[in-house]
């Protein structure tokens, strides 16, 4: 068995940081009275260092952002990270607060060896902007201490053992009284204790070392439960600085794009629907609905549906989180190409201008008109998509005006001329829109010609323009 | 060569014949044999302008067969604030998909000029029927681009009062209604000279027979002028306008 332990050093860190462009000093938090527990590059340059008092942190760098300790992001951060390397191992097993284990001997030979499953996983962890060890080693737990110590991978399994025997016995998960006791003894590497006889070990230091030992060494079974990816989609990003445009949400909201790009890649998938969430200093949230028309799976037309929908919108307060949620998934279809590759088909192309403008103008503004098989004037169109069966074909429809009033205006002037009626529409008792009017066709004193009627009651109206 | 000739050729202010336009190749025919000749059909990838004293004149059925033919060769055409309902059952009548029709509409000028010109460029649409309120030459200008740019063409419904104003259209014509059909006048053409009134016979709105003399309905207002109307909410000045009877 070879195991791939990956070690995010400053997982939370990292996080903060991703939505921003310039470096950001941020430190963690936790204890009472709150003292800085982790700080990142940033920070320490200008003198935070872990233990401080968050005073001291705030005098040193006055920029300092402050974040609580908080260890569920860390393991919904965890899950998300293991959603991707879920694309290069199938056995995944989440180590909170800060590690992965991957079960690679099986997938080896997919990816030519474990130095180029090592650079992919490598290059996709950078490219989302997360620092993080890798190593590798024969038992779950010799990769855990390996990678938690930044060695460097190695592939040969002697190199592997004794670069771990050369590690310090403060590197391991043992408890600070047991490494204490141990390095009294003089036992100061983790070899000093694997060669020691266990039945002596247990007798000192109780089962638990020796079974911690064992597991080290792979004498003990070491089972690793396997982690299996949700079915939805959610991301988030917390902003440390409050984001008041809507241009400098673009920039984080990308990076989550992509993330979503990626994982519909991974699962084959596409969406049509997008709910971003912007939540807002006070408690408030502003969602948006991002439906396009057509399935989607790729950043660029997500991100620019967004911007097109966030363009418009005047933000009510600073924004400190984004939220990004599909739980809407359709079987990806390939697009259809022809002999040359060429993919930009006219349908596609009016599919994406139909949804740049629903994204701007939303989507009541754009309608399609359609008949419907009603002899009611105003029952006999409607702005719909469903397409209607008709008994006739539409050659053989009565003649109607080309300009339609919603409502109708009073008939004001005398006619010219009279050029054809009366034909009288009536009924529609079983909907309870009963009508009964004449429509004439008359030429107007203006020269237009006017579709007009007449209620029984009395009274002219015009309906419509024969344009 | 003169060169002062040279140096205005060179800059583009001089109109020169040899580089008018193909009217067989970026032209839509007009489906009006007198109007193909007179104007060589609708420009493809321009802006054309219909100045009009009101909507509902025949400026419909003038588009009618660039429409048709648009929309049967699968091309979408997209109607921006369009003053009224495009009625569906007419225009499916004359022949219309009505699959390739998009109605939009907007709540402000900068969206419809944004609108307009995303369809100009997306090539993904045919025709661009608009009804701006006053539209200025710089955004008629950045249409004018759009529409060269995707090759798409738009037609521009404006009042009559705008006659005046500086355009930079491809084609300008100024209708105005006419018992038989419509009264063209062609003010801009480019590459050409604009022409004198013209009137051009449109198919007839009701039957496509002869307009009958006097088919009077019985309470019909008189339109001999002259004599006095008897009914009609029209015609006593103490007959008040009657309520709209969709509202009730």
């Amino acid at each position: 068995m070879l195991w791939l332990y990956i070690h995010f050093p400053s997982l939370q860190l990292d996080h903060y940081q991703r939505a921003h462009t310039h470096p950001i000093p941020v430190a963690l938090v936790d204890g009472q009275p709150p003292r800085v527990r982790e700080a990142n590059q940033e920070a320490r340059q200008q003198g935070v260092s872990p233990e401080q008092s968050i005073h001291t942190a705030a005098s040193l760098a006055p920029t300092l952002q402050l974040c609580p300790d908080d260890t569920a992001l860390q393991e919904k951060l965890l899950s998300r990270l293991a959603q991707r390397c879920y694309h290069y191992a199938a056995h995944i097993t989440l180590c909170p607060p800060d590690g992965l284990l991957l079960e690679v001997s099986t997938v080896l030979r997919l990816h030519g060896g474990l130095r180029p499953l090592y650079r992919q996983l490598a290059e996709t962890f950078q490219k989302q902007a997360y620092q993080a060890w890798i190593a590798g080693g024969a038992t779950p737990l010799a990769a855990r201490l390996l990678a938690r110590n930044h060695t460097a991978l190695s592939d040969d399994p002697s190199t592997q053992w004794a670069t771990l025997r050369n590690l310090p016995i403060q590197a391991t998960d043992l408890p600070v009284g047991i490494t204490d006791r141990l390095s009294r003894m003089g036992l100061r590497k983790i070899g000093q204790v694997m060669d020691l006889p266990p039945q002596e070990i247990a007798k000192r230091l109780g089962t638990d070392v020796t079974s911690y030992i064992h597991r080290l060494s792979g004498r003990q079974p070491d089972p690793q439960p396997a982690w299996s990816p949700p079915k939805h989609f959610e991301v988030h990003l917390d902003l440390l600085r409050e984001l008041d445009t809507v241009t400098a949400i673009l920039f984080p909201l990308q990076r989550l794009l992509q993330e979503l790009a990626d994982f519909l890649r991974q699962h084959q998938l596409a969406t049509d629907t997008l709910h971003l969430n912007l939540e807002h200093r006070y408690d408030s949230t502003t969602r948006f609905q991002i439906r396009t028309g057509k399935q989607a799976h790729n950043t660029e037309t997500f991100l620019q549906l967004c911007r097109l929908q966030l363009e418009h919108h005047i933000l009510q307060a600073p924004v400190v989180r984004i939220q990004l949620r599909v739980d809407r998934w359709l079987a990806r279809q390939p697009d259809a190409t022809d002999l040359f590759g060429s993919t930009a088909s006219q349908d596609s192309l009016q599919q994406a201008l139909l949804d740049r403008l629903q994204a701007r103008l939303g989507r009541k503004h754009i309608k399609r008109p359609n008949a419907v098989p009603d002899h009611r004037p105003e029952k006999a169109w409607q702005a719909g998509e469903a397409p209607v069966k008709f008994p006739h074909p539409p050659s053989q429809w009565p003649q109607r005006p080309l300009w339609f009033l919603d409502r109708p205006q009073p008939l004001l002037e005398a006619p010219q001329d009279w050029l054809s009626g009366p034909e009288r529409l009536g009924g529609g008792w079983w909907d309870g829109q009963n009508i009964l009017r004449d429509y004439y066709v008359a030429r107007l004193t203006t020269g237009r010609i006017a579709w007009v009627f007449r209620q029984p009651q009395g009274g002219w109206f015009i309906h419509g323009w024969f344009a | 060569m003169n060169p002062l000739l040279d140096q205005l050729l060179e800059k583009g202010h001089v109109w020169q014949a040899t580089q008018s336009p193909r009217p067989d190749t970026d032209r839509y025919s007009t489906g009006y044999p007198e109007l193909d000749t007179g104007l060589g059909g609708w420009p493809k990838g321009a802006l054309t302008e219909l100045l009009l004293p009101h909507t509902g004149i025949g400026e419909l059925r003038l588009c009618l067969p660039l429409l048709k033919q648009l929309s049967q060769s699968g091309q979408a055409i997209f109607w921006f604030d369009p003053p009224h309902i495009p009625y569906a059952p007419a225009l499916a009548r004359a022949g219309i998909q009505l699959s390739q029709l998009f109605v939009v509409h907007t709540k402000h000028p900068k969206d419809q000029l944004w609108g307009m010109d995303q369809a100009l460029r997306s090539q993904a649409c045919g025709l661009v029927l608009a009804w701006p309120d006053q539209p200025r030459p710089g955004d008629l200008r950045r249409l004018q681009l759009a529409a060269a740019d995707g090759g798409s063409s738009a037609f521009i419904m404006r009042k009559e009062s705008d006659t005046q104003q500086a355009s930079p259209a491809a084609l300008r014509l100024q209708l105005r209604p006419h018992p038989d059909g419509l009264s063209i006048t062609i003010l801009k053409r480019r590459g050409s000279w604009a022409g004198a009134e013209h009137v051009l016979r449109l198919p007839d709105p009701v039957t496509g027979q002869p307009i009958p003399s006097h088919p009077m309905p019985q309470d019909s207002p008189d339109t001999t002028p002259g004599t006095t109307v008897i009914q009609g909410p029209w015609a006593a000045e103490d007959n008040p306008v009657p309520n709209n009877p969709l509202q009730e």
